[in-house]
């Protein structure tokens, strides 16, 4: 038999092969295997001439690719046949499980701060934990036995070191390595030696804003801390400021949002006032200036202050912030 | 701080209403909280009991016929003792309500006598805790009357004031009466005072000397002799109940409240107790011990300031007074003392002995040093009214240097600018008229001088912030550009933590945030860095810094494995502390990452993602590829602290982190029952690594790619990473990827060997490959993974 002969036979085989009930993976290895009857033809051409060589070559890759893709067409209906298709497939049954991930909720709203002044062209900055004195009480106007250190319960590492009680510690790090302008906002991790509670922890999160250039007004500061509200709040929403007191700042005011829950309307969370107070902010205080070696005749500059969990609270309806620093994953599984 | 509506009357009668006031009092920057009081009842009225008799069934209850001033009278039956004829009394008619509501007068029966309303206690209207009978009045007012005319209730208006440090002008009724008068436009109104000193000076009851200038700018004091201390008179009590203060005796009494009404806290002393008639002030002298009015005994330090009898310690300047010198029921004659004492002083003489009264909290935020004699003169005129007493002739005024007037210059121009407002001359001056400000117009300039109870406006940007609060923060305009530039920018070091979050959070990882103040155990248990200590800590289970990012992450495992949670993979990004090598250096801070893995795997039909080291290693993997971190290795180096298997994860020579199992150990530590796998690392490197990684484009090789499997037999000491690296090495570069698919071990193989097979492709950029080419490369591995490690190939 030639080898021609060889060809057309094996063609008719396997199709009369593949009509009937056949083993997908033994057919496989029949036709298509090392050893099976397309290689065994492949050791046959060792027999031909030269003249017959390349002809016969083209007709056994020829054969090849047919059965081959014969056989991946067959492939596809045995799977189908096998289990989809058939009557007894539950297709009900759950499918491989993915455990599902998320990230904390307090990141979620620090990002989408972040994102909102990024927008405005803020870049993002750092300060330390653990600080000195300088950075987070004198540098920011509040000397040692003024009775603005009250507002803020501190813990001591040593005399004069300090684990930050605010944000603010970043703005005095970032003035004393950076000439204005300066345009910046510093998250991250604060502490205060208060009583853990549903209301207060020893540690919290804040995001400082920052920014120093010329001819700074506190209109300027206005509009951007209204448009802030406004991207997290929606456009609906109104801003109000009253005036306040942060010895790094002067003017000094907080900002409240009409109440997201009730439109201002007055309801058990904004304890009926139709506001909800939501950050701190103000003109920077010359005294601040002075302290980095700013010149507070040329420099004018506004910041602001805002804790992540309130917004946090807030936004999400948290009841009691140790729920953020448990870890119970019943709780983080929802965001 | 608690403003009674009622006393604020006497500086200012208010036009507003108390909503109003509550709204202009918040946005003028004191935080406002209006609390009203309301009456515990309704439609309880004067009446007249004109018949009374004894019930016939009962010995305690009697039967009244009372006139309200109704068409017709009631009958009324009434327990009380003390009902009589003719008697005025609160009588609650049918549909009247007592206690809030809660209690509806209804007709009723009593032992079969029917009762058309109920004679009221004080007790049952809440006007006193009078419950032995029936309130009886004395009053001209006709019958039927409201009784809370007839009592002249007046109804409690109270403004809740939570004040900002820099606010001490406002901490008595006098400062927010000023504010108030600036929401109503009005003046306020100056207190009288009328009384007669004696013919016998000061002088001659005491003398004062003033050693501590520094601590007691100016001392001022009267005296006053032959008073009665007694109860306060029912005004009094009232006002001091309603802004939540107890009366004592009028003396006392009188002292607060004027305490609460200028806001200069004045002190009193039993002159008697004064032997050697010589007030001295003082700094103290270290260790000195005097024990305080609440009995306790200090021991004081050179900053602490005395008022004292010749020597002998009387009171704690400004903070407290001493058990000795105090008044008595005894006591007749009196020296008041009013003095201005240097905030900072005062300040740290209260810290230090952690105290903070009344009077140290407004010494602390300033007190006007001109507010002194007009204080004291109050409060000599109310203590004379009544305690009665002779007023000495004359005060004791020692002030060797006259406080200089706060002079501030300030620009218009410069204030429009800064607020970005545009207010003119007019509206500035009216401004500065409202908050007592005198200025002078020089070359466009005002200089203005600062009222002496405005200690806090020192500086041009303070009355800039004095005009936004007049003219309303509210009513500034918003701009809605920057006017500044872009040449801020400033690197994001923590840009990485984001892709972090994501990558893991997307393949079911949940991020936790823990407390990072832990114990001193916990400091312990992963890491021999020198954790940084908090030295007033909450308590000591929170008294350190954390070194490690495992504790907090292992707390969390604890409190939901005890919560029957059975799979979950935590990760935590955050600061840990340790201290530097030299003191001068401090601390360091570095931010880790840690992941841990609990739980076998999910439970499911299909045995799917066994949470084992191959599959936590691939996790890694996948995680460490997604990030960009180039040429991972995991190395078997020395076991890390705390583990009891552990291996160390490289990206070239940096290390990334440890990852691997704690000891048991430390897992009872943690109250932890299941076996947990552990990554920590350190975020820098992470980020170092990333930033090495060249993303240059290849494009993808156009001939086709060929496979061969090779199957060893290998000894068990070498493993499977050597192997392929030998295969990767000895390939050649056509050698494309190396992949383990097949790994077992038999006892037919031999107890120290297994069999590894792996799958070679092959592929050249400029040609399809030849089986021939492809056999010399596998041989020439072979070769070489024979003579290496003696592998038998299957
Ligand atoms: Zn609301």
């Amino acid at each position: 038999m030639s080898l021609f002969q060889s060809i057309e036979q094996i063609k008719e085989q396997f199709s009369k092969e593949i009509s009937g009930e056949f083993d997908f993976e033994q057919l496989k290895v029949k036709y298509l295997g090392r050893k099976g009857l397309v290689a065994g033809l492949f050791q046959q051409m060792g027999g031909l001439t030269s003249d017959e060589r390349p002809k016969a070559g083209k007709l056994l890759n020829e054969l090849k690719l047919e059965l081959t893709s014969e056989i991946e067409k067959l492939a596809v209906d045995s799977s189908v046949t096998d289990e989809s298709t058939a009557d007894s497939f539950d297709y009900t049954m759950p499918g491989d499980p993915q455990p599902v991930g998320a990230i904390h909720p307090l990141t979620q709203v620090l990002e989408e701060i972040k994102s909102i002044f990024n927008r405005l062209g803020f870049s993002v900055a750092y300060g330390p934990e653990v600080d000195t004195d300088f950075y987070n009480f004198e540098a920011l106007n509040i000397p040692k036995h003024h009775p603005a250190r009250d507002m803020q319960d501190t813990f001591y590492v040593k005399k004069d070191v300090v684990l930050r009680t605010h944000t603010s510690n970043s703005q005095i790090h970032n003035m004393l390595k950076h000439d204005p302008p300066v345009k910046i906002i510093a998250p991250g991790r604060v502490y205060r030696n208060e009583d853990i509670s549903v209301r207060s922890y020893c540690l919290f999160h804040q995001i400082e804003g920052l920014y120093v250039d010329k001819n700074v007004t506190m209109g300027d500061l206005k509009g951007v801390l209204d448009y802030f509200a406004k991207e997290l709040y929606g456009k609906d929403v109104k801003t109000r400021f009253r005036p306040s007191y942060f010895p790094f700042t002067e003017p000094s005011a907080e900002m409240d949002v009409s109440c997201i829950f009730c439109k201002g309307k007055g309801c058990n969370i904004c304890k009926y006032a139709g506001w909800l107070e939501i950050l701190g902010c103000g003109m920077v205080d010359p005294e601040v200036f002075k302290s980095v070696g700013y010149d507070p005749e040329k420099w004018t500059g506004y910041a602001f202050g805002l804790g992540i969990e309130r917004i946090a609270m807030l936004k999400y309806g948290v009841e009691d912030i140790r729920l953020f620093y448990e870890g119970d994953i019943r709780f983080l599984r929802q965001f | 701080m608690k403003i009674s509506h009622n006393w604020i009357q006497d500086y200012i009668k208010t036009e507003l209403s108390p909503e109003v006031l509550e709204k202009g009092l918040t946005d003028l920057g004191l935080e406002c909280t209006l609390q009203k009081s309301s009456l515990s009842f309704t439609n309880v009225v004067l009446g007249k009991v004109l018949e009374c008799e004894s019930h016939p069934d009962s010995d305690h209850l009697s039967i009244c016929n009372v006139d309200v001033g109704d068409e017709s009278n009631y009958q009324i039956v009434c327990g009380a003792p003390n009902v009589e004829i003719d008697i005025f009394v609160p009588v609650a008619k049918v549909g009247a309500t007592l206690s809030n509501g809660e209690f509806k007068i209804k007709k009723a029966k009593l032992r079969g006598v029917k009762s058309f309303g109920m004679i009221c206690s004080g007790q049952e209207l809440q006007v006193n805790d009078d419950v032995d009978g029936i309130m009886i009045i004395d009053t001209n007012e006709p019958l039927g009357t409201p009784i809370e005319q007839v009592l002249n209730f007046n109804q409690s208006i109270v403004y809740d004031l939570d004040l900002t440090p820099n606010k001490g002008d406002c901490f008595g009724h006098l400062g927010v009466a000023r504010e108030i008068g600036i929401l109503e436009e009005k003046e306020i109104a100056k207190r009288k005072i009328n009384f007669k000193e004696s013919s016998k000076s000061v002088n001659d009851f005491v003398s004062i000397n003033v050693d501590a200038t520094d601590g007691c700018p100016r001392y001022t004091a009267r005296v006053i002799t032959g008073v009665k201390i007694g109860p306060s008179p029912q005004w009094l009590v009232e006002r001091l109940t309603e802004i939540g203060q107890k009366s004592i005796n009028n003396v006392v009494d009188a002292s607060n409240y004027v305490l609460m009404d200028t806001g200069h806290p004045m002190h009193t002393f039993d002159l008697e107790k004064i032997k050697s008639k010589q007030i001295k002030v003082r700094f103290a002298e270290k260790g000195e011990k005097f024990t305080l009015l609440d009995e306790t005994e200090q021991k004081l330090e050179e900053h602490h300031l005395l008022i004292c009898d010749g020597n002998n310690p009387l009171a704690l300047a400004g903070v407290m007074g001493g058990l000795e010198s105090g008044i008595t029921d005894e006591t007749t004659d009196i020296l008041i003392e009013s003095a201005y004492f240097t905030p900072t002083v005062i300040r740290k003489s209260a810290k230090t002995l952690d105290i903070s009264t009344e009077s140290s909290k407004r010494f602390e935020r300033d007190t006007d040093i001109e507010n002194i004699i007009p204080s004291m003169d109050y409060l000599t005129q109310l203590i004379v009214e009544l305690a009665g007493g002779e007023v000495a002739k004359g005060i004791i005024d020692v002030y060797p240097k006259p406080k200089q007037q706060l002079e501030v210059d300030f620009s218009l121009e410069k204030c429009n600018k800064f607020l970005g407002i545009s207010i003119d001359n007019d509206r500035l001056q009216q401004i500065f008229n409202s908050l007592e400000i005198q200025f002078e117009i020089k070359d466009s300039l005002y200089h203005c001088s600062i009222p002496t109870f405005r200690n806090d406006l020192e500086r041009e940007v303070d009355l800039f912030e004095e005009v936004a609060r007049i003219y309303g923060y509210n009513n500034l305009p918003v701009s809605n550009a920057f006017t500044g530039c872009y040449t801020s920018f400033i690197k994001d070091e923590h840009k990485t933590d984001s892709s972090i979050r994501s990558i893991l959070s997307s393949t079911g990882y949940l991020e936790h945030y823990s407390n990072s103040l832990i114990s001193v155990e916990q400091t312990l248990h992963f890491s021999d860095l020198l954790p940084v200590s908090v030295s007033n800590p909450l308590s000591s289970e929170m008294a350190y810094l954390r070194n490690s990012i495992i504790p907090g992450l292992l707390t969390a495992v604890s409190y939901n494995e005890k919560r029957q949670q059975k799979y979950f993979k935590l990760f935590e990004i955050g600061a840990i502390h340790y201290q530097a090598d030299s003191e001068e250096k401090g601390s360091h801070e570095d931010f880790n990452l840690g992941i841990v893995w609990f739980g076998k795997s999910q439970t499911h039909w299909r045995k799917t993602n066994e949470q084992d080291y191959y599959n936590v290693k691939g996790e890694l993997n996948h995680f460490f590829n997604k990030l960009d971190c180039p040429k991972l290795r995991f190395v078997k180096e020395e076991l890390e602290k705390g583990f009891e298997f552990s291996i160390t994860l490289y990206s070239g020579k940096l290390k990334l982190g440890v990852l691997g199992k704690l000891s048991k150990d430390i897992l009872k530590n943690f109250e932890i029952k299941t076996p947990i796998w552990v990554f920590s690392g350190s975020i820098e490197n992470i980020a170092q690594s990333i930033a090495t990684k060249k993303s240059k484009y290849r494009s993808p090789i156009l001939y086709p790619a060929i496979e061969r499997d090779i199957a060893l037999l290998v000894k068990k000491e070498f493993t499977s990473e050597q192997l392929s690296r030998t295969v990767k090495g000895s390939g050649g570069e056509l050698l494309k990827n190396v992949t383990l698919f097949d790994y077992f071990e038999k006892e037919e193989l031999g107890i120290d060997m297994k069999s590894l097979a792996f799958s070679l492709t092959f592929q050249s950029p400029e040609k399809t490959l030849t089986d021939n080419e492809i056999d010399k490369f596998v041989t020439k591995i072979l070769d070489k993974l024979v003579k290496q490690y003696q592998v038998v190939q299957r």
